[in-house]
């Protein structure tokens, strides 16, 4: 039960707060901390496996690959998140500029139009 | 026989390009884009297609019928192009009052009309029609659950009492467009412009429309299921799309 709690609670707490990380210099580093944080757990569970097997012990799981496996499931995840917030940005900017190219595009056609007009068509 | 059916030409009042910019989305309308401009120069002088991308030439249609055409380089969606036609019109127009339109045939001009002349009249900034306020309607049965659905969902996140939380026919003053800005591209973006409204405190009214469910507009339309598209959108916007 200890595991199952811990799981969900860590997954929303980190999902929420990698929802408010934005492009800042802080907010990138913490960012880059956060994935340096997992490789360093990670070479803790591959050179340390005994370790790994005590802390599956103590949150109430059988095996430490289960405790691996759970926790990769929570990081997979929160990186779909990561990825999709990033595409997003990439969408809106995309959007932003389609839209400036359409509009000065526009602009131009009707001062076109508007100098026919005024000046008559050749 | 549709409810409320006057000729436009018994209507003797203008809408100048001073006064009114009607703003119609258009991706792949050819069929019947012509008419539906016919219609709205009938009574409106200034009218802005944003063509989004066709492949039809829906675009030639839009410049040959006298309307302003505003082209997309490529395709971005329904709300991206609504937002477009609103910052161009806000920019190059004198407009005070602007009304977003379908291109497909859906809407009637008396109805924009309708609206138009709530928003001038001052009684609030916004206009928006509905199709649930008893004018009659043909939306298809398992259509009117989704939005009945969607009406619901408007209420407990945004809070605002409305009876049509989807309905693209709507007249906005010039001070409510200007605090839109409408960041998803496709058909969550009438979910954004209610919370939009909500957070911005822009007022509305709703009033009845009526909206011809014509075989082509049916072919053509989006199926129910896109509202787990909707849905998907405005969640993850609340959570991960902040500003």
């Amino acid at each position: 039960m200890t595991i199952q709690i811990l799981l969900i609670s860590a997954f929303a707490v980190l999902a929420l707060a990698g929802a408010r990380l934005g492009e800042s210099p802080r907010d990138m580093a913490v960012k880059r901390l956060s994935v340096l944080v997992v490789f360093v757990l990670g070479s803790v569970a591959v050179i340390f496996p005994d370790v790994v097997t005590r802390v599956a012990q103590a949150v109430g799981v059988g095996r430490g690959t289960d405790l691996v496996l759970y926790l990769l499931v929570v990081v997979s995840a929160l990186v779909w998140l990561g990825t999709y917030k990033r595409l997003s940005r990439f969408d809106d900017q995309l959007t932003q500029l389609a839209r400036a190219h359409a509009i000065l595009a526009a602009e131009s056609e009707q001062r076109d139009t508007d100098d026919a007009r005024r000046f008559g068509d050749a | 026989m549709e409810p409320g059916t006057e000729t436009l030409t018994n209507r003797h009042r203008r809408y100048g390009a001073s006064d009114v910019a009607v703003i119609v989305p258009v991706y792949n309308e050819k069929p019947v884009l012509a008419d539906v401009l016919a219609e709205l120069f009938e009574v409106f002088d200034s009218v802005i297609c944003v063509d989004d991308a066709s492949t039809d030439g829906s675009a030639d249609v839009g410049a040959a019928m006298g309307a302003v055409v505003v082209r997309h380089p490529i395709n971005l969606g329904a709300g991206a192009a609504m937002q477009t036609g609103l910052t161009y019109a806000l920019r190059h127009t004198q407009a005070q009052v602007f009304v977003t339109f379908d291109a497909d045939g859906q809407h009637r001009t008396e109805d924009a009309v309708a609206l138009v002349d709530a928003v001038l009249a001052g009684d609030a900034e916004a206009a928006l029609g509905s199709r649930f306020m008893g004018g009659g309607h043909e939306v298809p049965p398992f259509r009117r659950i989704v939005l009945r659905g969607a009406v619901l969902f408007t209420r407990a996140t945004t809070g605002l009492a409305v009876t049509d939380a989807h309905c693209g026919l709507r007249a906005l003053s010039r001070s409510a467009a200007e605090r839109i800005d409408i960041r998803l591209r496709g058909m969550a973006h009438a979910s954004e412009l209610m919370s939009i409204m909500a957070r911005s405190g822009i007022s509305f009214v709703e009033l009845p429309v009526y909206v011809r469910y014509t075989s082509y507009s049916r072919s053509k339309g989006q199926s129910s299921i896109n509202a787990v598209n909707v849905l998907a959108d405005v969640l993850l916007q609340g959570v991960y799309r902040r500003r």
